[in-house]
């Protein structure tokens, strides 16, 4: 079973956008996907159309609580969802005691490897001891980079603090050619702190759009150049984790 | 984990058709009920076709195997009795044989939490073993499939009905009992509940539900496939000749029921199934002769015996073949190619002796043979004449023919030539089939232990009779391959040579097993037993 984080320093970056949409060709493709929402602003279960869990997180934390009655399956086939709890807002409470929280984050997940090809977790932003604890368990981290100086340093101070578990790999998101600071960075990628896959998801209504349609890019605009963007970008991601 | 599923039968003489088109075609009023709404909805004309062998091998590991032809795709659909898929995989082609099955390893359109599909799929190979698949039940229609949606329209559960025919054997249709399954999603069982709640109210079958066998029971076919074996229903104190009439009414009922299969060259136990019911037939004729007029008698013993002679060389090569799998496995590699040309050689002995045979089964002759043999079996009667109970003619005839076996069997040393060997497996035969033919007459089938035994003694003298016969046709292989050619491959025939060797080998180790599988069947218990069962006969 392969575990992969979508994470940012920052909000607003496009994160779960592509956890959704990554998670759908994921399932698409034939594995067995589950999409972790661990964001307490509910997201991903906003677009799945599930609602958001109640209380529980330190339950579910800290391993007292079986996770496969928690699972939701989603409308599409082959993706199951593990809804956000706003309860994670106090996660790092939940986690403080726990000597190795990445350790025991990774013992949480190993009995789901029986069900899923895949775990997708959708992460708050920030930096958290929840975090850390998930991106130890994950082999790569997802960061989206929106084209700024900003973005850039954030994703520096990520990778200073991370260690080498997980790989991180950005890519650049909410690209606005017309923009010429965005233009520049883009075609100038070793300006970030890690080399960038190549795919760049555009500036795109139709990921505005998932909100109305709650729903995958490619259910509502198969073919758009935003569904085309995440395709090539689940190809890179699929390359990567078959290796 | 996986989900639950709800299976609703309605039967095609469903009294209130309305009803049933209500929930079936049009589920929205009972599903509002629930508090859920129908989203959208597909309707597809598809074809479905079970698969089992001839005798209901998957039918009996409580599964049910079908290809499911749907627009341009077919898949090859292994599920619980239900409805509910176990697995689900890809095909090109409809599978002949447990050989043309998805492997294990082939990509599994399985959802999270059924990963025991291919798991499931290899013991239905195992189940199969040699047997063809053959298409048991068509059903042909539409499968309307529907997403159940909550206020927030997201789905909580699938709704799949199926609406269609039954496709006989004589090309006419039958209606099928309509069928909808409710799949409740991971995490939404409440309202799958809430659905099964308001599905409660139309009637439809309850219970164990299994789908296959419904369908079955509407085609009027046996879904556990074809039965070989002997059933004996009279009573113990009926007439002797009830019994016969009614035994040989089922093994006539085999040869014309594995007939087809014979004449197809489907599977080599139709003909495995074939020369058992004749051997059975002769064998209770030969024991009870005095309750048949002579000339029909001759005449019925005698034409079982020309099938007997038609089918023995066919069923030699298959024995043959089935074990040459082995032998190959078995041999060094230097003598591989010899015995890959071996195994082309029996391979086309075996058609030509499949054609003549065919000829045979096809031939005026045996058309009559059957009609006479059906014709005679209806003419049975008692002629008014007095006659044993079927348990005393039983005790009597079993008392006598285990005696004589005992009698062969116990006579057999080390030294003792192959040939009584031969005999001994003949008369265990006799025993066995009476054993298996009127063991129903004895409460609590106390006979079933020394069947056994007996069973064994079979395929130890058995394999002894075929380790001979193949080392006789692999020196008539070699002869014919010398005869051909001056020039044959001296590696095939040194192969051959070895080959030969080994079978020699192997027949050994079976005479020399036959001291320990003997005392076996001889055990005192079992000597008590049959005196105290057919007492005061049995001496």
């Amino acid at each position: 079973m392969e575990c992969i984080a979508l994470y940012s320093m920052k909000g607003g970056v496009g994160k779960t956008a592509a956890a959704v949409n990554l998670a759908h060709l994921a399932a698409k493709d034939g594995r067995r996907v589950l999409l972790w929402d661990l964001d307490p602003q509910a997201a991903s279960t906003f677009y799945l159309r599930v609602e958001p869990a109640r209380g529980g997180a330190k339950g579910l934390l800290r391993g007292k609580r079986d996770l496969d009655p928690l699972i939701r399956a989603s409308d599409y086939e082959g993706l199951h969802l593990l809804p956000a709890r706003f309860s994670f807002r106090n996660a790092d409470a939940a986690l403080a005691d726990s000597e190795a929280p990445a350790r025991r984050f990774r013992q949480l997940v190993k009995p789901l490897s029986d069900d899923y090809d895949l775990i997708v977790f959708d992460c708050a932003p920030g930096f958290s001891m929840l975090s850390e604890s998930v991106l130890g368990a994950c082999r790569y981290a997802f960061v989206p980079v929106i084209p700024t100086p900003l973005s850039i340093r954030a994703l520096a101070m990520v990778c200073d603090n991370l260690g080498k578990r997980p790989r991180i790999r950005p890519f650049f998101s909410m690209v606005d050619r017309r923009k010429l600071m965005h233009r520049d960075i883009v075609d100038a990628p070793e300006q970030l702190a890690r080399k960038p896959l190549a795919t760049a998801i555009p500036y795109a209504s139709q990921v505005e759009q998932m909100g109305s349609y709650r729903a995958p890019i490619n259910t509502f605009a198969g073919g758009s150049t935003a569904d085309r963007a995440f395709a090539a970008l689940w190809a890179e991601v699929r390359e990567l984790t078959d290796r | 984990m996986t989900t639950p599923l709800l299976t609703l039968i309605f039967p095609s003489n469903q009294a209130n058709l309305a009803d049933v088109a209500d929930v079936v075609t049009n589920p929205s009023a009972w599903v509002n009920e629930a508090g859920l709404a129908v989203g959208s909805e597909d309707v597809i004309d598809s074809e479905i076709t079970y698969l089992d062998t001839f005798d209901g091998r998957i039918y009996r590991r409580g599964v049910t195997l079908s290809v499911d032809a749907k627009e341009r795709r077919r898949e090859l659909v292994l599920s619980h009795p239900s409805g509910q898929t176990k697995g689900r995989w890809r095909i090109r082609k409809s599978p002949s044989t447990a050989e043309t099955l998805p492997l294990a390893s082939s990509t599994s359109r399985t959802g999270p939490g059924s990963s025991g599909g291919h798991g499931e799929l290899a013991d239905v190979i195992s189940t199969i073993g040699i047997r063809a698949l053959i298409p048991v039940l068509v059903w042909k229609g539409e499968v309307r499939s529907a997403r159940i949606v909550d206020p927030l329209e997201k789905t909580v559960a699938l709704l799949t009905s199926y609406v269609g025919v039954l496709a006989m054997a004589d090309g006419s249709h039958v209606k099928a009992p309509s069928v909808v399954m409710i799949e409740p999603l991971k995490g939404f069982s409440a309202h799958g509940e809430a659905l099964a709640s308001a599905a409660a109210a139309y009637p439809s079958l309850a219970g164990d539900l299994n789908i296959f066998h419904c369908l079955a029971e509407s085609a009027g076919i046996s879904p556990a496939g074809y039965d070989t074996r002997l059933r004996l229903t009279c009573e113990p104190d009926a007439p002797v000749r009830d019994a016969l009439r009614e035994l040989l009414t089922s093994m006539l009922d085999t040869v014309k029921a594995t007939l087809p299969g014979v004449l197809a060259d489907t599977d080599s136990e139709y003909l495995h199934d074939f020369r058992v019911s004749v051997r059975r037939a002769r064998s209770l004729l030969g024991r009870f002769k005095a309750h048949f007029s002579g000339s029909a008698l001759d005449h019925l013993v005698g034409e079982l015996k020309w099938l007997g002679n038609i089918t023995g060389p066919t069923r030699d090569l298959d024995v043959f073949l089935i074990n040459a799998v082995t032998y190959l496995r078995d041999a060094p590699p230097e003598d591989e190619q010899g015995l890959v040309a071996l195994g082309e050689h029996l391979h086309h002995q075996r058609r030509l002796a499949q054609r003549r045979l065919a000829r045979e089964l096809k031939s005026e002759r045996f058309v009559e043979f059957i009609q006479w043999w059906t014709a005679w079996l209806e003419a049975l009667d008692n002629d008014g004449v007095e006659e044993p109970r079927a348990r005393q003619a039983a005790d009597a005839a079993i008392a006598k023919q285990w005696k004589r076996l005992l009698k062969q069997g116990d006579a057999i040393h080390p030294e003792t030539p192959v040939e009584a060997l031969h005999a001994l497996r003949i008369e265990g035969k006799k025993m066995r089939y009476l054993l298996e033919a009127f063991s129903p007459l004895y409460p609590g089938r106390p006979m079933k232990r020394i069947i056994r035994e007996i069973k064994r003694l079979q395929n130890n003298l058995g394999d002894l009779q075929d380790y001979e016969i193949q080392q006789v046709q692999l020196r008539q292989f070699a002869h014919d391959m010398a005869a051909r050619s001056s020039a044959a491959p001296v590696e095939a025939l040194v192969a051959v040579g070895r080959q030969i060797e080994r079978l020699a080998g192997k027949q050994q180790n079976e005479r020399e097993r036959f001291s320990d599988v003997w005392t076996k069947v001889a055990a005192p218990k079992h000597r008590r037993t049959l005196r105290d069962l057919c007492a005061p006969k049995v001496t």
